[in-house]
């Protein structure tokens, strides 16, 4: 392989990861998954050209390099990027130029999406939709996860966040919440077809502002009350590698070695890393275009070579490695999924005038 | 001066720079410690943190942009 093949690979590995592929979808977690692939190609001069932040805004197409000539070039083709992410990309060091090349809108075919690493999981148990499937409300095109089921003032909801069930404090209550969320329906007979489990009901309210000025949410939570108890379980997945919910909770500590089930993901693990100070989250929804300030998150590093949340595993319940206490709830990753973002589960639980998990619900 | 209150000064003082991302309170062999994530490691002034800041451990950790999960 010659350096700019070489260079080439390097660039859309990091472009998959970092979910710029349009065709790719964000974040290509086979890739992250895969033993050693981004590792053993990546070099430290491209690591420091090349970081996270530069990549923002570059939905790319492809990424192809010169061959047979004298001083090759690496050519990106892109659909749409901010000017600095593109000379970000260009100013890479080194013998070989990087060019951006402006190309037209991609056409995603059919059968591409269909081999999509990304489709939607949904779980069963016993018939039900487990915890940890795919989920949205009604008429939107997005997906996140249900993440347990709740019990507040006597009755049963399902729990998530706020940017799922409410799109961002934007869905009416009532509206039916569905799973699997209608973007993941699949001709497969085995995968559920789309169904309203429940109806969305309340929120905690995401603000926008500065911190001075609007006081910095703690959480991004929402839950929808359910429609019928008998289609849902408290099981969080599905399988072997499956458990039910926790009914106890537990603080989250450095160190702590937890796991999730989530729509996109499935079943990950990872290690409680840090208590986060306050600092800004952007939102972009249809409706809710804004950054949010948050305080009292905690970050989960995933291991080694994983992602521990993608999107779509938005709203996923982090519980301890025996699976006997819930720790947490997923809302936000860094795009590789390496660096999930949790509410404490003890909070959470404050929310909505106190409520609990449930637990040996058909599990 | 607790760690909150030395990852705060942290922050205030560093929040500007290009590398700085976010700061979080960890542990470091069961004591409280400062996690630097930063947008990347390659920047003479992370070694600034070689000892420690304000008496505290600094763990530093390269993170990327966070973004709710929502999948569109």
């Amino acid at each position: 392989m010659d350096a700019a093949e070489a260079l080439a690979r390097q660039l859309q590995e990091r472009f998959l990861i970092g979910g710029n592929f349009v065709l790719a979808g964000p974040a290509g977690g086979s890739f992250a998954k895969r033993p050693g692939s981004v590792q053993a190609v990546t070099t430290d001069a491209f690591e420091d050209v090349y970081d996270d932040a530069g990549f923002a805004g570059l939905a790319v197409q492809a990424v192809g390099f010169e061959h047979g000539v004298d001083s090759p070039t690496v050519h990106v083709y892109v659909t749409k990027g901010s000017k600095k992410a593109e000379r970000e990309v260009e100013a890479t060091e080194g013998p070989l130029k990087v060019r951006i090349n402006r190309v037209g809108r991609v056409t995603v075919r059919p059968e591409a999406a269909s081999t999509s690493v990304h489709r939607g999981q949904v779980f069963v148990h016993d018939g039900r939709i487990a915890c940890g499937s795919s989920c949205a409300p009604s008429g939107e095109n997005y997906a996140g996860t249900f993440g347990a089921i709740l019990r507040v003032g006597g009755d049963l909801h399902i729990l998530s966040n706020n940017h799922v069930l409410a799109a961002c404090n934007h869905t009416p209550i009532g509206v039916p919440i569905l799973s699997p969320s209608p973007k993941d329906a699949s001709a497969n007979p085995q995968v559920p077809v789309p169904r309203a489990i429940a109806r969305h009901s309340r929120i905690c309210e995401l603000r926008s502002g500065d911190p001075a000025l609007v006081a910095p949410c703690h959480e991004d939570v929402a839950i929808a009350s359910l429609i019928d108890s008998n289609l849902v379980s408290s099981r969080q997945g599905a399988g072997a590698e499956s458990y039910d919910t926790p009914s106890t909770t537990d603080a989250l500590r450095t160190g702590m070695r937890v796991k999730k089930w989530g729509r996109t993901t499935g079943l990950t693990t990872g290690a409680v890393e840090s208590k986060v100070l306050p600092f800004a989250m952007p939102y972009k929804f249809n409706l809710f275009s804004a950054t949010v300030w948050f305080t009292e998150v905690w970050t989960i590093r995933a291991d080694q070579g994983t992602s521990f949340a993608l999107g779509g595993d938005s709203g996923s319940l982090v519980v301890d490695e025996s699976g006997s206490h819930a720790v947490g709830l997923v809302f936000a990753a860094t795009g590789a999924g390496d660096l999930a973002y949790v509410v404490p589960m003890a909070h959470v639980l404050t929310c909505f005038g106190g409520a609990s998990l449930v637990r040996g619900h058909h599990a | 001066m607790t760690v909150e209150e030395a990852a705060l000064s942290l922050q205030a003082r560093f929040q500007k720079r290009p590398w700085f991302n976010l700061i979080g309170i960890g542990e470091d062999g069961g004591r409280p410690a400062i996690v630097l994530y930063v947008w990347t490691l390659k920047t003479p002034e992370l070694r600034e943190f070689e000892h420690g800041w304000r008496g505290f451990s600094v763990i530093i950790r390269k993170a990327g942009a966070a973004r709710p999960l929502a999948r569109r």
